[in-house]
């Protein structure tokens, strides 16, 4: 499992890359539009770098995984699972 | 068959010799064979056999054969036009005409007037139908494609396990970034189950992408032959792709094949290598991105915080912080401006009003004696400048200004004795107020100078 430091705001579910991506974007925005105060903009800058750490760690899997689904099985949620 | 030597003795019998006097001509046979064919064989027949020989240049010439026989065909140029199929040698049709005789060649032809295909050519006729049909339905319009992720997180590839084209995806997935997951769909990509396992695989898919974690579908198959990719010209699969909701990519057969499958789906690649390209991004240009979001997030907070100094500077600088003693100055400053101002507005209030004042005491003198003298009147002073109002003072005086409009004359009174009677006549000539004589003006001239400057 990938460390889950990033989690949305809503819960559990790691943000994928792209996500991770447009959330930075926006942090982004945040700060340099210059509307947030300034503990709040350290603050996003603390959670954009994490957000750039989360992009760095999905885009260094080097591991290629290849689920499988066959036509036949069911319950697809244990054969994609590896 | 006797009936055959019943007929009529042929034309030439005066040169026949007896051995052919009972021969017929050629064309008499060639006749009979034609209208026995006429009479024996339905006007319309339907026959399936090979082409060969085949001269297409304006009328078709060819030859349908099957294993154990051939026939020569027509087909005039105005029958030819309607073919819309490739012919060619070896092409399986059935073809539908008559059969007659070319009397020149006595030679028994079938005259076609229609051609259609068998077999693969019947296959292609079925695609084309198909493609009119589901283009009319709006399975290729471009509103319908869907846009591919830029980033799927998992790839459904829907392949025979067997396949060369998995390998190629693979491979390329593996290439450009591994972090992408691939999740290989299982089904067979020829034959006739192959068509209903795409369909349902598609349909799954479509159904259960969000629990799977698929963004996008790659649909792919090697090269073969239109029999062997036919399974992606079936109407269920179509359908299928039709209204799947995930983004499909498709490469199917060699570049040059066109399926059904891949007008449908919402991308077609010629290979499967450029179908796992247009979906895997690449991950050193996914890492440039990273890294220029990192830079822009810190410069943006050093900007910020920028931000923040200047403001700070700019609230040192304030007087209020920088010089508290100024505020305590400041109503002490207003007071002496404000006097200042008032100094010097003052005197510039007054120095109009004299002005003004000015302006209507020289209006006044305008409108005064001048408009009298301009309609002819003049008056008369003293020496002194002093108005002369009766004629005792006139000879009282040493000499006499006679001020006219446009100038004055200087006089000096003689005959003072009869001042009264003088005075008289001048009335009469010069109207009331200041004195004045017609006599002055001779005088003048008789004693000049001293006179001029009122003595």
């Amino acid at each position: 499992m990938m460390p889950d430091e990033t989690a949305d705001s809503s819960g559990s579910k790691p943000l994928s890359f792209e996500q991770a991506i447009e959330k930075l974007e926006s942090m982004i925005d945040d700060i340099e539009s210059g509307e947030v105060g300034l503990e709040e903009a350290i603050s996003r800058y603390e959670q954009g770098q994490q957000l750039v750490k989360r992009c760095r760690t999905i885009l260094d899997k080097a591991e290629q995984r290849i689920a499988e689904l066959t036509p036949d099985n069911a319950s697809p949620d244990t054969d994609v699972d590896e | 068959m006797p009936r055959l030597f019943d007929d009529p003795p042929p034309r030439r019998t005066e040169d026949a010799k007896p051995k052919s006097g009972d021969a017929m001509p050629v064309a008499d046979l060639v006749g009979r064979i034609k209208r026995t064919l006429n009479t024996h064989l339905p006007g319309k027949l339907r026959v399936v056999g090979e082409i060969s020989n085949l001269s297409d240049r304006n009328h078709w010439f060819f030859s349908l054969k099957d294993e154990s026989a051939a026939i020569r065909c027509v087909m005039f140029a105005s029958a030819a036009r309607q073919v819309r199929f490739p012919v060619r040698d070896g092409l399986e049709v059935v073809a539908t005409g008559r059969v007659d005789v070319f009397p020149a060649q006595g030679q028994v032809q079938f005259y076609v007037d229609r051609l259609e295909p068998v077999g693969q050519g019947a296959l292609e006729q079925r695609l084309r139908a198909m493609i009119d049909e589901l283009r009319g339905l709006g399975h290729f319009d471009p509103e319908h494609k869907r846009p591919l992720p830029a980033i799927p997180r998992r790839i459904a590839v829907v392949t025979s396990r067997s396949a060369a084209a998995l390998q190629d995806v693979i491979d390329t997935a593996r290439r450009r970034w591994a972090g992408c997951e691939l999740v290989l769909c299982d089904v067979r990509v020829q034959g006739d189950a192959a068509a209903p396992q795409i369909a349902a695989m598609i349909d799954r898919l479509s159904r259960d992408h969000e629990q799977l974690g698929i963004d996008a579908i790659l649909l792919t198959r090697g090269g073969g032959s239109i029999e062997d990719l036919w399974a992606f010209n079936e109407r269920a699969v179509a359908d299928a792709l039709y209204r799947c909701e995930v983004p499909v990519v498709a490469a199917i057969g060699h570049e040059t094949d066109v399926t059904v499958a891949e007008l449908v789906a919402d991308v077609r690649c010629a290979t499967p290598t450029q179908a796992a390209m247009t979906l895997v991004p690449d991950r050193e240009t996914l890492s440039q991105q990273v890294d220029q979001l990192s830079d822009r997030l810190g410069l943006a907070l050093r900007r910020r915080a920028q931000q923040a100094r200047d403001r700070l500077r700019a609230a040192e600088r304030h007087t209020a912080v920088s010089r508290p003693d100024k505020l305590l100055h400041g109503p002490g400053e207003r007071l002496v401006q404000a006097s200042a101002r008032l100094a010097t507005l003052l005197p510039r209030v007054t120095k109009a009003n004299r002005d003004r004042l000015d302006a209507l005491a020289r209006h006044l003198d305008a409108v005064g004696p001048q408009r009298v003298l301009e309609r002819g009147y003049t008056y008369t002073t003293d020496s002194n400048g002093k108005v002369l109002r009766s004629a005792k003072e006139g000879q009282a005086a040493t000499s006499l200004t006679t001020v006219f409009a446009n100038g004055q004359v200087v006089s000096i009174p003689t005959d003072r004795p009869h001042a009264d009677a003088e005075g008289s006549a001048t009335k009469r000539l010069v109207p009331p107020p200041p004195a004045k004589r017609r006599r002055v003006k001779r005088k003048r001239k008789q004693d000049d100078g001293p006179g001029l400057f009122g003595g």
